[in-house]
């Protein structure tokens, strides 16, 4: 109810904007620079600051450097991790042979996240059974550990709790000493996971079938394995105070506006929650719009695709433990795009972007079409069709509106039901939702037949939009559409594409206006944003983007057909 | 595509949005209003009003080159202070008053004959509103950005409609030529260049554009793109309807797409006409709608433009009202307006500008010595 005073409010009343600036992806100079702004950058600076202090003094544990004295370092560890509460903490407790007298120590670790082997073979047996051997002459203890006992690739020498803590958190051995007032870290992650398997939602006929899984290095190695590139930079965020989620902001240094990088960086660094699980949250928390229905943030579970867009210049997020990474910036138009388009002919390509497009539509619009067509401009049909229509709703005791709605609400009831039910008795939703939809409702004269075709036909087209957020976008405004040819018929259904393409031309997605290609035009149209263009002809990267090397492919890239002696 | 953080287009919106807001008339009234006055000679009306509007333009550009990125009231500004910026800001913002308020009743009322003939006009009138002023909400970008997308979709669709009548059309109804006669055709027939008086808004885009050279392009482009839909929309429906059938329609292009017949099933393309029909009027209705806030706003110095929208909104709907029925407001745009804009669009822009040309002339001249 205050939200809806605060609508009302803002509507009638006049507030004076705050002052904000927004962000545009603007055009880098040849050589890749852009003029930075000095205060901005202090301004952060200064804040980062304020937010590290103010956590030291939230948290006095953590902030500390870490004692000499193993016993202190053992009471605070055990404080840190509640130890015994925690149950699946480990912590062991065992001497260094140094210089043959033996060293209280200890290790800690997560059950469950670190790998065993590494942990017995790598980190306990030097340090228990090859420390009596004093292999090479050492003054110090710090020493002899990090270059002698502990051979293993990763190993982190830290001073402080909080950089210990945190790599213990995820999935890392701390090892502390008697008489070293260091710790040290080392990289034993060893939790199971799902392998990489075959794309679940985004599925394609021609192309690879390789789909990102939950881990975070997996996932920048399957993008790493597809861009041989040096200039492909993995750059580690984390976001979340509590749950630290560790993120890779990804793009190719030499291609990516700088801008549109540190844009995108600087929005992952501002983010304030406590928990972050999944992209699906960084997502909302990162978009321009959050009322907007449609996503502005492309989100695939395909490396394949990914790939494809960061050598366009795009930057992509890989949130560690989701197996959708997020891609920005996005148009409307690339929501409507499948990764498998790259890899067909063209007039294929575009066929299927067709039929796409016009699923899209029918999604959208025909069941306010239908409602118009049959409530306000009966005379619009032709005299065959509408004595089809006549004919199937004679037994119906409902308005169009209202059998409408029953039905739409029926189908979305059955759609939710279906993701939602245990698998062994989902056929037997199957078999309900067809008998309701379908025979028993025409039978009863609930509904006309005809309707039954309007419903199934815009089901099956939302079903043809290739990225799963457009499709409840989708979803919300057909509920709109309907409201709208309710009240008004056709004008009010262009009421609606009128207020609808307005909107979605006045937004952005970091920067890049949505509507791009079209609105505003620029030079894209004929490149493949569109509609595809042949392979040959896609020379530029999007305009939209800015990016550092406009051409993605020579001007003759089929080398073969200039002829040997031109060559 | 250049970015900037003030807001800026490009040359194709501006000409979308010129194309729109001169070629929407062909909807109403434009081409029976043709015939109206030069009879079968209606379409030589229109090339002759494209050629005066285009000379008219030419000369107009000339001393408008001098004010890069100055619109009108920034002009008017310069030539006489506040006192002329006022009387320019507020004849821009009467005239875009009368156009919203005289446009919104028209396109209502034929909405309301040719698909909802059992709503009130009232409600008509408010479901257009309520577009106009939810869409100058989001500001001129995304009125400019719709524009690039949907005016070549309406364009489409228009020459759709004129393809299909041409199995209706018989060259023997552009007979007589000269239609009513020279006089009426290339004397009478001059002040008709009102139908350009849109070409007004223009002027105020200078801030937008940045360069002379895109004003000047964009201009010469739309008036181009506008004279040949008027042209090929008053040629269609002489060829299409014999002179005394001509005279009595209200809505011209509506009558052209009802005889459009492809076969027993599709016979009914106007169903396709109401589309572009209603999304011409909310696009050409907010696109006037705002530019009259906006020039009101910059007329009275306001910082804001934003408070402005409702009430406005509120006085535009109330003020679409004032004709008592559909005929008063058609004869109102056919009788008045389309013999009067040109007074506004060209005569008082262009006392303006040699004004503001004079002036700028004299100050260099007092500066050189």
């Amino acid at each position: 109810m205050s939200n809806d005073r605060g609508l009302f409010k803002r509507l009638i009343l006049f507030k004076e904007p705050e002052k904000s600036e927004e962000f545009i992806l603007k055009k880098m100079d040849s050589d890749g620079n852009d003029e930075k702004d000095e205060n901005k950058g202090s301004e952060r600076m200064d804040h980062e600051i304020e937010v590290k202090e103010a956590e030291s003094e939230k948290d006095p544990k953590l902030s500390d450097m870490i004692s000499n004295n193993v016993k202190e370092n053992l009471d605070h560890m055990k404080k840190v991790y509640s130890i015994p509460v925690n149950g699946d903490i480990f912590l062991r407790e065992f001497d260094i042979n140094f210089r043959g007298k033996p060293v209280k120590a200890f290790i800690i670790f997560f059950d469950g996240m670190t790998d065993r082997e590494i942990i017995n073979n790598y980190i306990l047996t030097p340090l228990m059974v090859m420390s009596g051997m004093e292999l090479k002459e050492e003054d110090n203890l710090e020493d002899y550990i990090a270059r002698q006992l502990m051979p293993h690739c990763q190993v982190k020498i830290e001073q402080g709790y909080r950089n210990v803590v945190d790599e213990i958190n995820f999935g890392g051995c701390g090892l502390f000493a008697d008489g070293v007032h260091v710790a040290f870290a080392a990289d034993v992650k060893g939790w199971e996971h799902r392998g990489i398997e075959k794309p679940n939602n985004e599925i394609v006929i021609r192309g690879p079938q390789e789909a990102f899984n939950e881990v975070l290095r997996t996932n920048s190695a399957q993008i790493r394995k597809r861009l041989k590139d040096e200039d492909l930079i993995v750059q580690d965020i984390s976001v979340g105070k509590v749950s630290k989620t560790p993120c890779s902001m990804l793009y190719i240094k030499d291609i990516a506006n700088d801008r549109l990088v540190d844009e995108v960086k600087r929005r992952l660094e501002s983010v304030k929650v406590d928990y972050m699980l999944d992209s699906g949250e960084l997502e909302q928390l990162i978009e321009d719009s959050t009322v907007y229905p449609s996503p502005q943030v492309l989100a695939t579970e395909r490396p394949d695709y990914v790939s494809e867009m960061l050598a366009n210049g795009r930057v992509a997020i890989i949130v560690s433990g989701s197996p959708n990474v997020l891609v920005v910036p996005t148009t409307a138009y690339e929501l409507m795009h499948s990764g498998e388009d790259a890899y067909i002919r063209y007039p294929y390509g575009n066929l299927l972007r067709c039929i796409r497009l016009i699923a899209l539509f029918m999604a959208l619009l025909l069941p306010g079409i239908y409602l118009a067509i049959t409530s306000y401009h009966q005379e619009m049909i032709p005299t065959d069709l509408l004595l089809a229509i006549e004919a199937s709703r004679e037994k119906v005791p409902f308005p169009s509106l209202v059998e409408l709605l029953l039905m739409e609400l029926s189908f979305e009831l059955i759609r939710e039901a279906g993701i939602r039910v245990p698998g062994p008795i989902g056929p037997t939703l199957g078999i309900i939702g067809a008998l309701i939809l379908g025979q028993a409702a025409v039978a009863a004269n609930i509904v006309s037949p005809i309707l039954i075709i309007v419903v199934s036909v815009t089901g099956i087209g939302s079903f043809a939009i290739p990225n799963y957020s457009l499709g409840y976008s989708i979803r919300i405004m057909r509920f709109a559409f309907i409201a709208l040819s309710a009240l008004a018929g056709f004008l009010g259904i262009t009421a609606g594409l009128f207020i609808l393409g307005l909107w979605s031309t006045s937004l952005k997605s970091f920067g890049v206006p949505f509507m791009s290609p079209l609105g505003p035009k620029t030079s894209d149209i004929a490149r493949g944003v569109v509609f595809k263009a042949p392979e040959w002809k896609m020379e530029h990267r999007p305009d939209y983007l800015n990016t550092k090397k406009i051409l993605k492919q020579e001007k003759y890239s089929m080398g073969w057909k200039i002829g040997r002696n031109r060559r | 595509m250049k970015m900037q953080n003030r807001i800026c287009f490009g040359r194709w919106e501006a000409v979308t949005l010129l194309i729109n807001l001169i070629c929407t008339k062909i909807f109403l009234y434009f081409a029976r209003m043709t015939v109206e006055d030069a009879g079968t000679a209606g379409w030589i009306l229109t090339i002759y009003i494209s050629l005066i509007s285009l000379i008219l333009y030419i000369i107009l550009i000339r001393f408008l080159g001098r004010f890069e990125g100055k619109d009108l009231i920034d002009i008017a500004e310069f030539v006489g202070g506040k006192p002329v910026k006022m009387i320019a800001g507020l004849v821009v913002t009467i005239t875009l008053f009368y156009l919203a308020a005289t446009v919104l009743r028209e396109f209502s009322e034929d909405m309301k004959v040719v698909a909802l003939p059992s709503s009130p006009i009232s409600y008509i009138m408010m479901i257009f509103i309520a577009g106009i002023i939810a869409g100058s909400f989001l500001g001129i970008e995304s009125i400019m950005r719709y524009h690039a997308i949907i005016v070549p979709v309406i364009a489409s669709g228009f020459l759709l409609i004129l393809l299909g009548v041409i199995p209706k059309m018989d060259l023997t109804n552009v007979l007589p030529i000269l239609g009513n006669g020279a006089y009426e055709l290339f004397g009478i027939g001059f002040f008709k260049v009102s139908a350009f008086g849109e070409l007004l808004i223009l002027f105020l885009l200078p801030p937008f554009l940045g360069s002379h050279k895109n004003v000047k392009t964009v201009g010469y482009a739309a008036i181009g793109f506008s004279s040949f839909f008027l042209i090929a929309g008053s040629l269609a429906y002489i060829l299409t309807f014999p002179y005394p059938s001509n005279l009595e329609s209200i809505l011209p292009i509506y009558q052209l797409s009802r005889l459009i017949y492809l076969g027993r099933f599709f016979q009914r393309i106007e169903a396709i006409f109401v589309f572009i029909w209603a999304m011409a009027a909310f696009i050409y209705l907010t696109a006037v709608f705002y530019f009259m806030v906006y020039t009101f706003a910059k007329t009275a110095g306001l910082k804001y433009m934003r408070p402005l929208i409702l009430p406005f909104g509120i006085m535009v709907f109330s003020a679409a009202f004032i004709p008592p029925n559909l005929m008063t407001v058609v004869s109102m745009n056919t009788q008045f307006f389309s013999k009067t804009a040109w007074l506004v669009t060209f005569v008082f822009t262009g006392v303006i500008l040699i004004a503001a040309n004079l002036r700028k002339h004299a100050k260099k001249e007092d500066a050189d010595g």
